[in-house]
């Protein structure tokens, strides 16, 4: 067979690559038009695949798997062991069955052979490798191979901290000199780098007696059924009212200091609940922060908040909701954390003795202490929130009477047509589709970037997500601090008009806590 | 020479004090172009100017502690941060639009009488990084500050205080690339 040689780049992704983001790698690894480049594929390289997709249930893997699978279709050259699939007029794919490449520690002779059949136009001609681990960059490198990172994969990790800017006096001045506090976002604009400013974000100012907030903010623009929004109009700055310094909470036309009794301990806590986890404009929120900042207690409190069953009085009044159709309630809170903490390394969750909330209830200790924190912790146990109120399910008994009959602030109940929490995983998304639900992203740095987009697909009509996590905490080998599935979601989603972000900036962890930083566990001597 | 705080402990130390990440990015943001604008010495020795310009920030971070401590004691003060913050911006403010509307409209003329050693090299990177525009410095001095907290690294036992003040000079030049 010939072989083509005037290949712009010639890749060889590792199959962490498609781990990380699924058949998207193809895509991104097109030549730009004039160009074309080759992506080799061989076969260990499918078999590292599919055990990925078998005993990790990688959705990435698997995506990538079914890709390569229809690509064979479009073969246009063939030989004994090697197939060329032309996928676009930027990319052919070259899959390699070589008997001699084995599965183990096959990337050398890999290298070598695709470096004899194809010279890459680009400077040094050799194959580049891709891949994210550290241990592959340093052992390949010290044997003078290419070695690059996914550079399309990255995102700075800063980007979580667009949420609320520093806005200068002249802004301040001109805002106070407007009526109602309020200037266009053009005016606005020159006040920040290009782009720098867009809707549901905050601005910070240093005022005369403590920090003033302005909000981006405009006029929602909805489609014929209000099931989306399609845009916003008349996009403007606007200073908040003195009044929201006290952080009272407003939910329709009630007020309200706490919600199922945790209230805002400062102006950065109550922004992400005011306008992000009550919002019903803002139908996928950002919450991040590091351990101990609250997001899981807010997160917590404001879900449930939501699906609780007011009374017809209070509903009303927290109904009025001024866009038609969008009632901001839901029927259910879906909670989902990645595969990494449900059971240690990327394993089953069957591998844990016990039943499932046995299995589970380390890895949702973060909300049993939260439902303590709250009102609710007085009234029953968390396990009551997983449990469906007329049937048997995997977390145990039915719902005790008791639970579902007690009144919580004084006029709601817990739902009495299904479990109020439902637990999920990432390897059980394929094929799911919510609605009307509550999604609770919990550890969004640990998901990687394909499986947060597979799970950003399943929402239906109805769905708020709220993604919380901190990209400093990766845990997820394949994830990094540039890598991974929150900072990914945010750079896709950022200047969407329905997409909210804060940074809990302040952490309320003790002195001991902080100080655990510094520890240095290595000899002093 | 020794050192007794190096960055990373200052701005530990600082955090302990400004628990709110943005706020303390704020102040360290402000205190560093504080120090590497006001900064000049007698050394003609480029090492050495970098050393003294680490020393003049530590310096600089010690008097935000100090003045946090103080205001700790003192039950009028309920927010540090603020007050510190608003103080850097008052005294700080003119000086840095002057700056950056200097470079933005002229090339950084070296004043007359003024040798070049005296300053830090930190300085026109700093200023080309605050003149993207005339405005909105607040928020690149909070990026700044914050990505100094987050890139600030322990020193290793045994660590010479040369070598101490060079990793930190690293830090610090490594934010302006």
């Amino acid at each position: 067979m010939t072989t083509n040689t005037d290949y712009h780049h010639v890749f060889i992704p590792f199959p962490d690559i498609f781990e990380l983001s699924g058949s998207d790698v193809f895509d991104n690894l097109q030549a730009k038009p004039g160009n074309r480049n080759l992506v080799v594929v061989a076969m260990p390289m499918v078999n590292w695949l599919d055990e990925l997709k078998e005993s990790h249930n990688s959705v990435g893997a698997s995506d990538t798997l079914q890709y390569l699978k229809e690509a064979q279709r479009k073969t246009k050259q063939k030989g004994d062991d090697i197939a060329i699939c032309s996928m676009s007029e930027g990319l052919d794919i070259a899959f390699i069955n070589d008997p001699k490449l084995k599965d183990e520690d096959f990337i050398t002779p890999l290298e070598e052979k695709v470096r004899s059949l194809w010279k890459a136009q680009d400077s040094d001609g050799r194959p580049i490798l891709m891949t994210n681990r550290e241990r592959d960059h340093i052992r390949f490198r010290t044997q003078g191979m290419r070695v690059d990172d996914p550079h399309f994969l990255q995102v700075k990790a800063d980007i979580v901290d667009k949420g609320i800017i520093t806005g200068d006096h002249e802004l301040l001045a001109k805002l106070y000199e407007s009526t109602n506090g309020t200037i266009d976002l053009e005016t606005a604009q020159s006040f920040f780098e290009e782009g720098e400013l867009r809707p549901n974000q905050f601005i910070r100012f240093t005022g005369d007696k403590d920090y003033v907030y302005a909000r981006v903010m405009g006029n929602p623009l909805w489609n014929g059924n209000h099931s989306r929004m399609t845009s916003i109009d008349n996009v403007r700055v606007k200073l908040l009212d003195t009044n929201e310094y006290g952080k009272k909470l407003s939910i329709g036309e009630t007020q309200q200091e706490n919600i199922l009794g945790i209230a805002p301990r400062d102006m950065e806590q109550y922004l992400a609940m005011q306008y992000g986890l009550l919002n019903p404009d803002v139908s996928l929120f950002f919450l991040c922060g590091s351990q101990g900042s609250g997001k899981t207690l807010l997160g917590y409190v404001c879900a449930v908040d939501q699906v609780l069953i007011y009374e017809q009085k209070e509903r009303t009044k927290r109904k009025s909701n001024p866009t038609p159709g969008k009632t901001g309630f839901f029927k259910q809170i879906i909670l989902l954390k990645p595969n990494e903490v449900l059971g240690g390394k990327r394993r089953d969750v069957g591998a844990l003795p016990g039943t499932l909330y046995d299995k589970l209830k380390p890895h949702l200790a973060p909300y049993i202490d939260a439902h303590r924190e709250s009102q609710l912790g007085r009234l029953f146990p968390f396990d009551e929130m997983l449990r469906h109120p007329h049937f048997e399910n995997d977390f145990g008994p039915k719902r005790s009477d008791a639970a579902s009959n007690t009144k919580i602030n004084e006029c709601a109940y817990l739902p009495k047509y299904g479990e109020v929490v439902e637990m999920t995983y990432s390897g059980f998304m394929r094929g799911r589709s919510f609605r009307d639900s509550l999604v609770l992203l919990d550890e969004a740095q640990n998901f990687t970037p394909y499986e947060v987009k597979t799970i950003l697909e399943r929402t239906g009509e109805g769905c708020k997500v709220v993604v919380m996590g901190d990209p400093k905490q990766v845990d997820n080998p394949f994830c990094s601090r540039e890598i991974n599935g929150l900072t990914h979601a945010l750079q896709q989603y950022l200047d969407r008009p329905y997409v909210g972000l804060i940074t809990l900036s302040r952490n309320y962890r003790s002195q001991m806590s902080d100080d655990a930083r510094d520890w240095k566990v290595f000899s002093q001597s | 020479m020794s050192i007794e705080k190096p960055l990373y402990r200052l701005l530990r130390e600082l955090s302990d004090y400004i628990s709110n990440r943005n706020e303390c990015a704020s102040i360290v943001g402000y205190t560093l172009a504080q120090s590497i604008l006001h900064f000049s010495t007698t050394s003609g020795d480029p090492q050495e100017i970098k050393f003294e310009q680490v020393k003049d920030l530590y310096r600089r971070i010690q008097e935000n502690i100090d003045d946090c401590r103080r205001s700790g004691s003192e039950d009028s003060c309920k927010n540090p941060g603020f007050n510190i913050l608003s103080s850097l911006e008052a005294r700080l403010s003119p000086e840095l639009k002057y700056e950056v509307l200097q470079s933005y409209f002229t090339a950084e003329a070296e004043p007359e009488g003024k040798k070049r050693e005296n300053r830090t090299p930190l300085r026109p990177a700093l200023v080309q990084s605050l003149t993207r525009r005339t405005h909105g410095y607040e928020e690149r001095l909070r990026r700044i500050g914050l990505n100094l907290i987050d890139s600030a690294r322990p020193s290793k036992p045994k660590m010479g205080a040369r070598e101490i003040l060079t990793q930190d000079y690293d830090t610090i030049a490594g934010l302006f690339k």
